[in-house]
């Protein structure tokens, strides 16, 4: 059942030309990001506010099931926890293409050091956003998914800033929230001096809190309703 | 196989302050069950409480001794619900979603021909999201019939279909399947296919049991516009008119073009009765 589930949700994700075009026009664009720009800031803003959060977004909507559809498959695939676990894999496995050439590029282009950053905002990001299907699909998961992808991101740069321009950068519980809204900027942000949090720890944190919210939301899912009306 | 609902005291609300269920109970133990009941009255949440989607607010609901809610794992593998009106967004085609389900029953072959049966292999080179509401409906028909070993379980299932699906549909699932749940706001459906029915309105149970046998009472057809006294008239539904009348009396008026035809009287005598 599962290995039918993550090759039917894999299928959805791949299988419009829409996909392969904006994810050539991402990577295209991290290329000549670090091609023809001299420094890390390009490439990290390119990635934290624009590549990452898009194509999360774009291979996300596929399992932002609304409940209706969602009975259909549960009663195709009649199991509560593999339709989840299915659609938790088939998401981590949609990342693959996209991380591993962003990687290839970092890593070509000596930018190595955000190779860590890069994977903890994929994987929190993803991991928070599957989590967040549980309360139903439609339009509250397009709102849901919007703050977390476009907008705490932002938010987090301008308060970083912000409070190293005043002179007082953030560190503490801040530091560490603000770090984990937006991982790429914030290790950035950490090397430049205007965040004070070890970014180790934070990468840690986040890894653990994203290992949390996936091994969280089959069990969720198990438990919640479905509304059929 | 028999099919045991137990329901006591059961209220739902979707919202807190408008009750979908209010105190409903019954026990009704039957093959082929409907449920039947105007627009509105419940038979979606009903049925949507007793496959375990939904937990109800108040009260005891068991389905074949099963709590729903706790054991809707279990009940995924006896039952096979469809419930109308979901849009699929499936880019795939509907010949792949027919092979894959074939593969997921284990018996591609036989659902191979369920799918010739109820007419799928006729759009089967559509994408799934290209469909028109009745096809799709019929998409989600066929999961739901597509395994013999479960139970269909199918909220108004001839909503959106054509006459001569609805004829394919109603053939295979008498023909495939020894009992099933279905609802329906139009009596005929139940009547035609189920042996047990359970009647529905503004959230309550107003009747449940095995539909009694009415005598000399009839549902007369009548054509539109036309103003005809019958004997004894017990409920009008405007094209439909429920009288006691004699067998003898409405095969006259038939054979002069008078009426159309007419039935045994059956869930539509029932809801006359329960509104008085």
């Amino acid at each position: 059942m599962l290995r039918y589930a993550v090759k039917m949700y894999l299928r959805e994700v791949f299988m419009g030309p829409m996909y392969w075009v904006v994810l050539g026009v991402l990577l295209g664009t991290e290329y000549f990001a670090v091609s023809q720009y001299k420094g890390g800031l390009t490439l990290v803003e390119l990635l934290q506010f624009i590549t990452i959060p898009v194509y999360i977004f774009l291979v996300s909507t596929v399992f932002f099931t609304e409940d209706k559809v969602l009975i259909f498959e549960l009663v195709m695939f009649r199991d509560w926890f593999k339709v989840p676990l299915g659609k938790l894999l088939s998401l981590l496995l949609s990342l693959v293409p996209f991380t591993v050439v962003t990687l290839l590029i970092a890593e070509h282009y000596h930018a190595g050091t955000f190779i860590v950053p890069i994977l903890t905002a994929i994987l929190f990001y993803s991991t928070a956003i599957i989590f967040s299907t549980v309360v139903g699909g439609g339009s509250r998961l397009y709102v849901l998914s919007m703050g977390l992808l476009f907008m705490l991101p932002l938010s987090s740069l301008v308060l970083i800033q912000n409070q190293a321009s005043l002179g007082n950068p953030l560190q503490g519980f801040m530091g560490y929230t603000t770090y984990l809204l937006a991982p790429v900027y914030g290790s950035y942000a950490v090397s430049s001096g205007i965040l004070l949090v070890d970014s180790n720890m934070a990468n840690w944190i986040a890894f653990v809190l994203s290992v949390l919210l996936g091994v969280a939301y089959p069990f969720v899912f198990k438990r919640r309703e479905v509304h059929p009306g | 196989m028999e099919i045991e609902l137990e329901v006591k005291d059961l209220s739902f609300s979707y919202d807190s302050i408008n009750m979908a269920l209010r105190d409903v109970s019954f026990n009704i133990n039957a093959s082929r069950i409907g449920i039947v009941g105007q627009n509105g009255s419940g038979k979606t949440t009903l049925l949507a409480i007793l496959m375990g989607f939904l937990k109800p607010d108040k009260g005891k609901v068991r389905i074949n001794g099963l709590v729903p809610f706790r054991k809707r794992g279990k009940l995924l593998g006896v039952f096979a619900p469809a419930f109308e009106k979901g849009r699929l967004p499936y880019g795939m085609k509907v010949g792949e979603l027919i092979h894959l389900i074939g593969n997921l029953v284990g018996n591609s072959e036989d659902v191979r021909e369920l799918a010739d049966e109820l007419g799928l292999t006729d759009f089967k080179d559509k994408k799934v999201y290209e469909l028109s509401s009745g096809q799709e409906q019929l998409l989600w028909i066929f999961n739901a019939l597509a395994d013999r070993n479960r139970t269909p379980v199918l909220d108004e299932p001839f909503v959106h279909l054509d006459i001569h699906t609805y004829r394919r549909v109603a053939r295979v699932l008498k023909g495939r399947f020894d009992s099933y749940i279905l609802t329906s706001h139009i009596p005929e459906d139940v009547e035609l296919l189920t042996n047990s029915i359970i009647v529905l309105e503004n959230g309550d149970v107003r009747w449940y049991g095995s539909l009694p046998e009415f005598k000399s009472t009839y549902e007369v057809f009548i054509p539109v516009g036309a103003n005809i006294e019958l004997p004894e008239t017990i409920a009008d539904f405007g094209n439909i008119i429920v009288c006691k009348c004699s067998h003898e009396l409405l095969e006259s008026l038939m054979r002069k073009g008078i009426i159309l035809g007419y039935k045994r009287a059956g869930v539509r005598l029932l809801y006359a009765q329960i509104r008085g």
